[in-house]
């Protein structure tokens, strides 16, 4: 019942306060140090290099870093940690906090890191969503899911050839241009600045810094024009080569998801202050733009997000074909990119666990009748907005109805169908037990919900400022209930004023051991044994080298 | 992974809400303390650049 893959990947932001008269340095030598931090903790092998990635490497529980970054913001970048594929939600709590956890005890090593390097100062990571300028990022979730059946999937495979050509066709422009712009830069722009710097000797320190290592310009400069020429020829091709994901894609899920994810933020909502003061139940809802993506970039912001899988599409341009092929499976990613960062446990259980329970029962045919908002971002946008939780949407076919009546349409379907199944599994039991009574409680009173959800909690931390704080005041609660490790959430977890469902010991041992029956498995038996053999090798989701580039010998990861 | 029961979320409310209220109260005036101080140089360091999103 829940026994599909799911995993989350999280960006975390970087805070870093630098000792008085000192520089901060750049969130790249930040990630790399917190990089070495993690690896003098646990083993861990490099990723694969795989284009757009910056620093990816795997832990022996089978997670993942990397650097992310825009290409045109290349010290702005945020850390992104992926959980390892789990088998369920709880497996998937406990390695989503182990991740956490190694993150939290490498802050102080990476700080004496780079104190070491000149750069002493205090460093943090916050698990959040939504600065305080309201720049968006955070966290996704990932299910295994199935894309299509019958019809539906031979038309899914029959657009996936039908859209090659126009891969291809981007893929020759892709790499066309960036020769051109190499050339150019190489035969014009370079011998231009060295005759500049030999012509007018008081602009050498100017064009040095150019090509400064922490703050590159030429870096920087080059890459915007890249980017800018590539987001052009993106908006067109990934529109029209996207069309088999939009058509056909998960459209059964989609239907039937649709009311329950809107709604979700009740439950899942990390708590956010507006611009304007006014206190929101989600970080990422209000900034959802559409429901599906139409084009890679990252403004795009989907409900469902297809870039996981245009990515594979355009994985022919970093000449990977197997992704392509990939993407004929039965068997997809489904990704959210709804999801807000939780630190409270509970509430990151039941976003994964309901979703998943709820994906189940869509593939078993079980909510057909699902409410359907009528304009889904429309009412996503006034359920988050709403801490009242008094907000309706109109629905198809429906009366209008509230969150809290939607999710208690999905929370009964969920129990009628845990009673029509003859063995339901024990933690699909406690999961709909669990729901029931967080939203019970909803229903009562949210405020009693002060420990449980993300939402509830901020907001009573927010009021304790009183009305007249200021706003600065009340937003860095908002912000700082996310650090990791020395935020106001994990001073209510330290004094046991929040409830937690997996406990330090569980956690501890996440951060070393793969979860069991999934390709991670393998992963971190086989990163153990590089590290512990002092070998070389290099790990990606799907594959592991053992050995060197070109010629080590290549093992695939599959489900067992 | 053995998970600790779901009952927990509402099991003895009362009696547990009494034994940490004081508790809580200190923690919670601990937390509103230490967001007055500097508040505007957190939100600073804690900024995203534009694009870096």
């Amino acid at each position: 019942m829940l026994g599909r893959l799911v995993g989350l990947e999280t960006e975390y932001a970087i805070r870093f306060a630098p000792a008085a008269g000192k520089r901060a340095p750049g969130n790249r030598a930040i990630y790399r140090a917190l990089a070495e931090a993690i690896g003098r903790e646990v083993s861990v092998l490099p990723g694969e290099r795989r284009g757009g990635e910056e620093g990816r490497f795997f832990t022996e529980s089978g997670a993942s870093f990397c650097y992310e970054h825009l290409p045109i913001e290349p010290e702005g970048g945020l850390i992104e940690a992926g959980t390892p594929e789990c088998l369920g939600p709880s497996q998937l709590i406990c390695h989503q906090k182990a991740l956490d956890r190694l993150l939290e005890k490498a802050i102080p090593v990476a700080q004496q890191i780079l104190t070491e390097r000149g750069h002493p100062g205090e460093l943090g990571l916050l698990k959040n969503c939504r600065d305080a300028e309201g720049h968006i990022y955070g966290a996704q979730e990932n299910y295994e899911a199935e894309v299509a059946k019958g019809l539906a999937l031979f038309a899914y495979r029959a657009s996936l050839v039908i859209v090659l050509p126009l891969v291809a066709i981007h893929c020759v422009i892709a790499w066309a241009l960036a020769i051109v712009m190499m050339m150019l830069l190489l035969c014009v722009g370079l011998p231009l600045l060295g005759l500049a710097a030999w012509l007018v000797p008081r602009w050498r320190p100017s064009i040095a810094t150019l090509f400064d290592q922490d703050d590159s310009r030429f870096e920087r400069t080059t890459a915007r024009m890249l980017w800018g020429f590539d987001r052009v020829l993106s908006s067109v091709t990934t529109a029209i080569a996207g069309l088999p994901f939009r058509l056909f894609a998960f459209r059964r899920q989609r239907r039937a998801l649709l009311g329950f994810l809107v709604s979700r933020c009740i439950l899942t909502g990390a708590g956010s202050l507006a611009a304007d003061g006014r206190f929101g139940l989600s970080e990422k809802g209000p900034a959802i733009r559409r429901i599906m993506r139409v084009t890679a970039a990252p403004g795009d912001r989907p409900l469902f997000d297809t870039g996981n899988l245009l990515k594979e599409l355009f994985g022919i341009l970093q000449l990977r074909f197997s992704s392509y092929t990939r993407l004929f499976e039965r068997c997809q990613r489904l990704q959210l990119g709804l999801s807000d960062s939780n630190v409270a446990q509970i509430a990151e259980y039941l976003k994964v666990g309901t979703t998943s329970l709820v994906l189940h029962m869509a593939e078993a045919g079980l909510l057909e009748d699902a409410p359907r908002p009528r304009r889904p971002i429309a009412a996503l946008h006034a359920f988050a907005a709403d801490p009242g939780l008094q907000a309706r949407a109109p629905i198809v076919r429906r009366a209008p109805m509230s969150a809290l009546e939607i999710q208690r349409y999905y929370l009964d379907k969920a129990r009628e169908f845990l009673r029509s199944t003859p063995t339901p599994s024990l933690e699909a039991q406690e999961l709909i037990s669990l729901w029931g009574d967080v939203v019970a409680e909803l229903e009562r009173a949210p405020s009693r919900l002060f420990g449980v959800l993300d939402w509830p909690t901020k907001l009573a931390l927010v009021e304790r400022c009183g009305e007249n704080a200021r706003a600065a005041v009340r937003k860095k609660v908002d912000l700082r209930y996310h650090e990791l490790g020395v935020g106001y959430y994990a001073a209510l977890e330290s004094n046991g004023l929040a409830r937690r469902i997996v406990g330090d010991q569980e956690i501890e041992e996440a951060t070393r051991t793969p979860p069991e029956q999934t390709p991670a498995r393998l992963r971190g038996e086989l990163i153990r044994q590089v590290a512990r053999s002092g070998g070389e090798g290099s790990a990606g989701w799907d594959r592991v080298r053992l050995g060197k580039r070109f010629r080590g010998k290549v093992i695939p990861l599959r489900r067992p | 992974m053995g998970m600790e029961p779901a009952k927990r979320v509402t099991e003895d409310a009362t009696e547990s809400e009494a034994r940490e209220r004081p508790l809580a109260e200190t923690v919670l005036n601990e937390i509103a303390q230490d967001a007055q101080r500097d508040p505007e140089a957190y939100l600073e360091q804690t900024r995203v650049p534009e694009g870096g999103e």
